[in-house]
């Protein structure tokens, strides 16, 4: 019996487990969610499995940043992709729970830039991607999860001081929308929010899909898609209710349509497990990432960058080459790693992480990553930065810092190992362009490409209504068929595009 | 791996005082300890590698023979600030900003560094999965 309508633990089920559905939904993210819930309002039978725990809304509040790591991050926040080349190793955070990576997110939503649909119109074959196509999908979801404007009265300190700067230098910042309701400013969206103001999908579309009658099994790990007679006809897997949590008895689930959303690194591998995209070799390639960089800044007066929303505000200005800018702030823990010195020199300097103000600049990226499968659960994934998207990390460093140093900032904290603080006057000397991609710290929240979407078997792996070329009855439908990097948050690209294959589904 | 975490961590946190109180490290090693557990194998391999790394590296950094665990604090300080500041830095800042991701979020040391008001521990997860 479930504890929560419509909530089951495949950690306390035991033995087998058999199910019948008309839709099995592998993933229960900002794509899977979405589809689940079109689906259960157009009266079909929705399973919906996740490999990662529920944790309900209202325990968020219990947990300490670290502890939401390790109970909902995947790899507990320890997911790299390996730098190829002169490339960053990069931390990639994902969700691992009900709920999916919106759990984890700042919430931030834009709508896909026309420059990007363009490309995809114009070179990726996708001519049905115009704005006006888009817009009715883009405005229901934007209904379904609360997107609105982040009010003033919201804005840190931090990135209040940003803005300054970045006025002062003729670039002011522009404010963000985001999905919540009633956000109170506890700047802690990226480990669940601790009063429910933010309406990830787990709070806005799942409760949808459990009230008309869908049914969720948390900890159960899909391994592979069945088919017979060349369509689709289920998945099968293990629940983890093995020793310590790991794999145990098996499942089966009997579905006449199955629809992957397990995100840009765990849908490939499943879909390779299933023998999906043999034809065109693009299974698990065209990864892109957004490089992300914070830098910080260090001010005489205490800043405490943790009152206020998490992010608020953003520029695009530099978008053109490939840089947008984005408010951001981060947990005591972290700021405090990234203080230079051992001992008395560490603990003196991490007592000021209150006069800290942070930001966060993210490429445009070419991308270059390729997500195979690993010697365990976990895939084995590289990324080799492109020479382009490498040249713009030292500009963007140099307008951050600049940036902080207009906003009165005594010294900055560049995203280079061993770096430590920087002057103004070091600043001018410091060799940015010749730092090595080895030597760079960088992370990324947004993994997409994968499974891309496109017109022909031969250049992608679904067509343009998320369907697997090569396995009829089986949809894709989260970052992974995202056919170009964004340049911009994905979460909303990514619930819109699914939204807009779920209800293809509904009505065929 | 946890005993050669403590001495890495006795050194990191130390003040002109000395080390933070045994407790506090207690309380860190049994949270570093269900942090791993919960990491995949390849992040725990990861990880333990560059732990092994500063720990036999480090010392050498002052012409003494490894391990750290041989040294006295205010050698280890030493010695892994060399390291930190030299091309060999990033084994010393990866195990660094694990410690520090979990100790400042102990109550204690959260009022030191200003930040009050946001931790709430110690609870269980329950199983890692």
């Amino acid at each position: 019996m479930s504890a929560v309508q419509g909530f089951h633990d495949g950690a306390r089920h035991e033995g087998p487990l058999e199910l019948d559905a008309d839709v099995v939904v592998v993933g229960s993210g900002a794509g899977g969610a979405v589809v689940a819930a079109i689906l259960a309002e157009a009266g079909q039978r929705v399973l919906v499995l996740e490999e990662g725990r529920h944790v309900p809304q209202a325990e968020y509040a219990t947990l300490t940043p670290s502890q939401q790591m390790r109970a909902m991050w995947r790899d507990a926040g320890l997911t790299f992709a390996v730098g190829v080349g002169d490339s960053p190793v990069i931390n990639v955070m994902m969700g691992k729970c009900v709920g999916g990576s919106s759990v984890l997110t700042g919430g931030v939503c834009f709508r896909t830039p026309e420059t990007v649909l363009e490309g995809w119109r114009t070179k990726r074959g996708l001519p049905m991607f115009t704005q006006a196509h888009l817009a009715p999908f883009f405005e229901e979801v934007e209904r379904a999860v609360n997107v609105e404007e982040v009010p003033e009265s919201l804005r840190s300190r931090s990135t209040q001081l940003f803005h300054e700067g970045a006025t002062k230098l003729g670039h002011p910042l522009k404010p963000m929308r985001r999905n919540t309701r009633n956000c109170e400013g506890h700047s802690k969206c990226n480990f669940g929010c601790p009063t429910g103001a933010k309406r990830s999908v787990d709070l806005s579309f799942l409760p949808r899909a459990t009230a008309r009658g869908a049914q969720i099994w948390s900890r159960c790990l899909v391994e592979r898609v069945t088919h017979a007679d060349g369509r689709a006809n289920g998945v099968v897997g293990r629940l983890l209710n093995g020793d310590e949590g790991g794999p145990g008895t098996n499942f089966t689930v009997h579905a006449t349509r199955v629809v992957l959303a397990a995100g840009a690194y765990h849908t490939p591998l499943l879909a390779q497990a299933s023998g999906i995209g043999r034809a065109s070799g693009q299974v698990g390639h065209n990864l892109t990432l957004h490089p992300g960089f914070r830098v910080m800044g260090r001010f005489d007066e205490q800043v405490q960058g943790w009152r206020g929303a998490l992010q608020s505000m953003y520029a695009d200005d530099w978008e053109p080459e490939g840089i947008t800018l984005t408010s951001l702030f981060l947990p005591p823990g972290v700021l405090a790693a990234t203080m230079p010195g051992i001992g008395p020199k560490h603990v003196e300097r991490a007592r000021q992480i209150g006069q800290l103000g942070a930001f966060g600049g993210m490429v445009h990226d070419e991308g270059g990553g390729v997500v195979r499968r690993g010697p365990g659960r976990e895939p084995f994934v590289t990324y080799r930065m492109h020479q382009k998207d490498k040249a713009v990390v030292p500009k963007l460093m140099r307008l951050m810092a600049d940036i902080w140093f207009a906003a009165g900032a005594k010294e900055v904290f560049l995203p280079v190992l061993g770096l430590g603080g920087v002057t103004p006057d070091r600043l001018r000397t410091l060799d940015l362009e010749h730092v090595k991609g080895r030597d760079l710290e960088c992370g990324s929240q947004h993994p997409l490409g994968t499974c891309r979407m496109g017109p022909s078997k031969e250049t992608s792996v679904v067509d343009p209504y998320g369907e697997c070329w090569e396995l009829p009855g089986c949809s894709i439908a989260d970052g992974s068929v995202v056919p170009t990097s964004l340049g911009v948050n994905p979460q909303l690209t990514i619930m819109t595009m699914a939204l807009r294959i779920a209800h293809h589904l509904a009505a065929a | 791996m946890l005993s050669s975490l403590r001495v890495f961590a006795e050194a990191l946190f130390s003040t002109e005082e000395g080390p933070p109180p045994a407790e506090r490290l207690d309380w860190l090693m049994g949270e570093m300890r269900e942090y791993l557990h919960r990491a995949g194998p390849g992040a725990r391999v990861i990880f333990g590698l560059a732990l092994f790394a500063a720990t036999w590296l480090s010392p050498l950094f002052i012409w003494r023979l490894p391990t750290l665990r041989n040294l006295e604090i205010p050698q280890r300080i030493k010695a892994l600030t060399r390291m930190e500041e030299s091309f060999a830095s990033a084994p010393v800042l990866a195990v660094k900003a694990f410690l520090c991701v979990v100790y400042y979020e102990h109550p204690d040391v959260q009022r030191e560094v200003g930040h009050v008001g946001s931790a709430t521990f110690p609870m269980s997860l329950g199983p890692p999965s």
